[in-house]
């Protein structure tokens, strides 16, 4: 098929009046189309090439999946699916699940289409070539504004009937100036309500430039994070999906953990206030998160059980779905209170501020009085970066030599913590660094951090289940047989978690050996004749 | 590619209408479907409104520097292609005789469109010669439409002995009854005639009816204009037939 756009606005009325003129031709009208295009907030659907689009026809919905290869797969579903899990049949789910994950496929635009069709016939009434024109306007997913969309020309060559093919767009050319295009009608319709594909993610992507100054450069990443958490807002009060607080929750982590790692760059009553601020926020987002984490693992937790058991889970489900409920009523008042109305405008107005290192006035609650001036706000920021990072993993290195056979959890979930502040820091700053060095160093910390994050959540797992047993009990909101299949879980998960444990060693003598020290130190560390001043230094801080 | 030809040394018993009305709806099922006029009357081409001409004709065919694919005319049905008929095809019988092994010449010239389509209906010539021996080399099932008439069966058994003489193991045979009237007493013992042929007969028999006529007039296949009529559905009905037994015998969407 090959695909053109009227340049001009010509009635696409004229265009079948003229063409009938020159060729014999059969013309159809085809019915309104409405068709909506969904994708996840992340974009993962546009970024694996795939389109999905469904249709309402009567009291039934069309989705038509379009894959990489260009194949439409199509079904009539009686509701528009909200989640990949929603699709069928094969291979419909399988195609989207492994990309959408659990994240809604939220309609992002709207397109309505109508479409004449044209037969051009020779004098036997055989069709030698076929052309459909789309006339459409764009919404918005919130139904705001109408946008005329700029009439396509498909044009359908049949086998065998080149020389009509030439003479019919040979025609549209010089008669119609029409442009041929490439662009699907999905990229027509996004590029008229102004959407840009992949405008999301919840990765930092920033270029940094080693020489400019540490506030300026920590501010450019503080910038990125706000960014994350503004996007996150309206999808977490709504509930989208789980996603929206994982990556809103993440993003204010990492804006605390920016502001206590990368030190001395800013004042420190503006340091000191924000991270308050950011601390509170951050306790407002943890139940909620929590118990998604727990609904999200109810699927596994359900095929650890034996069949019989499964069912047994339901009160559980609805204890967490109705703690959900509250949670998330709790966080949405948080998020439309005027402190936190208050701390993103003010975050935003000190980050925006290009002066850098001043106080922030009475109106955010900082010191009025004269702040001293940061000591390193003015350090190249590679500078910085290096000696946190160096600083960071050194502490890991410390702490987790430690840690012996019967050291307590919580010593591990320390270094857990610690494990995480590092790799953000070599997120934050890894424009600084070249890729093909840095992506072992990250991929080393990761494989750790990975390792005791799974001890850690299954701890937490198993303290959350006895928990929720001793709330089932008083309520006595269900019968023995889900604390009995709750139990059934939690021995699961210690016996994971004595495993875990077991193998604590070995990752952590993978992350200590020799030649990953040597890739940090190469990175990060000291320069040689200043090894010897920099842990004094620090000691003074 | 699965290949399926309609094949009578009769003339005039519905080869011709079988071929196109199979073709039609084995596309209609999403199969990648192409029939190849054979017939120098071209009737095939006819009812799909494709001028029966192609360059180069028997000559280039027998020679096997027919380039196939650029031959091929979209019919205006989708999946749904045609390989016209050429009027010099009457004296392909003596141009295949120049050829080397002129009895694997049709096998050799399909090779490069069996990528391209599932399946090939090959709407044979009434006539018992190297072209038919070069065509039955090349399918893999011979339709034959068969009217109910002792004439009918005897040619039945003597392409029959021919196919055993060829050595041609391979080769599906199925004939099925054509053309059949109720009202006549011979039509209604099918049964007793089938009995005297060695190969079982298709279960489905295709009426005689003036509708599958009209489709020279309409120039389209039955389907298009009587769908719901006696015999489209005896059509759909063998269609059935046939395709489970394609898809039985390792199905025709896999078979290269």
């Amino acid at each position: 098929m090959s695909l053109f756009v009227l340049r001009e606005k010509t009635p696409p009325d004229e265009l079948v009046k003229e063409l009938g003129e020159v060729f014999p031709i059969e013309v159809r009208k085809e019915p309104k189309e409405r068709v909506t295009y969904h994708d996840t907030f992340d974009w993962s659907l546009d970024r694996a090439g795939l389109t999905l689009a469904t249709t309402r026809i009567g009291r039934q919905v069309r989705v038509a999946l379009t894959t990489t290869d260009g194949r439409v797969l199509d079904s009539i579903a009686q509701n528009t699916p909200e989640f990949a899990s929603d699709l069928a049949p094969a291979p419909l789910p399988g195609i989207v699940e492994p990309v959408a994950k659990h994240r809604r496929l939220l309609p992002r635009a709207r397109g309505e289409w109508t479409g004449i069709f044209i037969s051009i016939v020779n004098p036997d009434g055989k069709a030698v070539g076929r052309l459909r024109i789309r006339i459409g306007t764009a919404t918005p997913s919130n139904g705001e504004g109408e946008i005329d969309l700029a009439p396509r020309i498909e044009f359908f060559a049949l086998k065998g009937y080149n020389a009509e093919e030439k003479r019919v767009t040979a025609f549209l050319k010089e008669r119609f100036r029409v442009k041929r295009v490439k662009r699907s009608e999905q990229a027509a319709i996004y590029d008229a309500v102004g959407l840009s594909p992949g405008d999301y993610t919840s990765s930092l992507r920033l270029k940094l430039d080693p020489e400019a100054p540490a506030a300026g450069a920590a501010k450019q990443i503080h910038l990125g994070l706000l960014r994350i958490i503004e996007a996150n807002r309206e999808g977490l009060t709504r509930d989208w999906d789980a996603e929206f607080l994982h990556d809103f929750r993440t993003a204010v982590r990492r804006t605390r953990s920016a502001l206590s790692q990368i030190r001395d760059v800013f004042p420190p009553d503006v340091a000191d206030h924000f991270m308050k601020e950011f601390r509170w926020l951050g306790s407002k987002t943890g139940p909620a998160r929590d118990i998604d984490v727990y609904l999200l693992k109810i699927p596994a937790y359900r095929a650890a059980l034996y069949p019989s058991a499964r069912k047994d889970l339901e009160p559980l489900v609805r204890l967490l779905k109705e703690k959900k409920k509250a949670e998330l009523s709790r966080l949405r008042r948080c998020i439309h209170s005027r402190r936190f109305k208050k701390l993103l405008g003010d975050w935003r107005v000190f980050l925006e501020d290009s002066e850098g290192a001043e106080a922030v006035g009475s109106e955010t609650g900082g010191s009025e009085t004269e702040a001293p001036a940061p000591l390193r706000a003015n350090t190249p920021i590679k500078e910085v970066a290096s000696s946190r990072i160096w600083a960071a993993f050194r502490k890991v290195q410390k702490k987790g030599s430690r840690i012996g056979q019967f050291s307590p959890a919580e010593d591990l979930h320390k270094l857990r913590l610690d494990c995480k502040k590092l790799r953000y820091l070599l997120r934050f700053f890894q424009s600084l660094y070249p890729a093909d060095a840095l992506d072992p160093v990250i991929r080393e910390i990761k494989n750790l951090q990975d390792h005791l994050g799974d001890y850690n959540d299954l701890q937490v797992q198993r303290d959350a289940l006895r928990g929720f047993a001793e709330e089932i009990m008083e309520s006595k909101a269900a019968p023995p047989a889900t604390l009995l299949a709750m139990g059934q879980l939690m021995g699961q998960l210690e016996g994971k978690q004595h495993k875990e444990r077991d193998l604590f060693h070995d990752h952590f003598s993978r992350f200590s050996r020799e030649r990953n020290v040597r890739r940090f130190r190469r990175l990060f560390g000291p320069e040689p004749d200043t090894d010897a001043q920099t842990p004094s230094k620090r000691k003074k801080r | 590619m699965r290949i399926l030809a309609t094949y009578n040394f009769k003339g005039g018993v519905g080869k011709t209408a079988t071929a196109v009305n199979l073709a039609y709806l084995a596309a209609m099922d999403g199969a990648k479907t192409l029939v190849w006029d054979l017939d120098p009357q071209g009737a095939a081409s006819f009812y799909f409104r494709v001028k029966p001409r192609v360059k180069g004709g028997a000559r280039k065919l027998a020679k096997g520097d027919l380039n196939l694919g650029g031959r091929i005319k979209a019919t205006d049905f989708e999946s749904l292609d045609l390989l016209p008929a050429d009027f010099s095809y009457r004296h392909l019988d003596l141009d295949l005789d120049k050829a080397k092994k002129p009895e694997k010449q049709i096998s050799r010239i399909l090779k490069p469109l069996r990528k391209e389509y599932d399946l090939l209906f090959i709407d044979c010539a009434p006539s018992i010669s190297l072209v038919s021996e070069s065509v039955f080399r090349a399918s893999d099932v011979l339709l034959v439409p068969t009217v109910p008439t002792p004439l009918s069966l005897r040619t039945l058994l003597q392409l029959l002995k021919t196919v055993r003489k060829a050595g041609l193991k391979g080769l599906g045979i199925f004939p099925f009854f054509c053309m059949v009237d109720r009202r006549r007493t011979l039509h209604r013992g099918t049964a007793d005639l089938a009995e005297q042929i060695p190969v079982p007969f298709l279960g489905t028999e295709i009426p005689y009816s003036s509708l599958v006529e009209q489709m020279g007039l309409r120039r389209a296949p039955l389907h298009t204009f009587a769908r719901r009529s006696k015999p489209a559905l005896a059509y759909e009905a063998l269609w059935y037939e046939i395709g489970d037994w394609l898809e039985d015998g390792s199905g025709y969407f896999t078979k290269g």
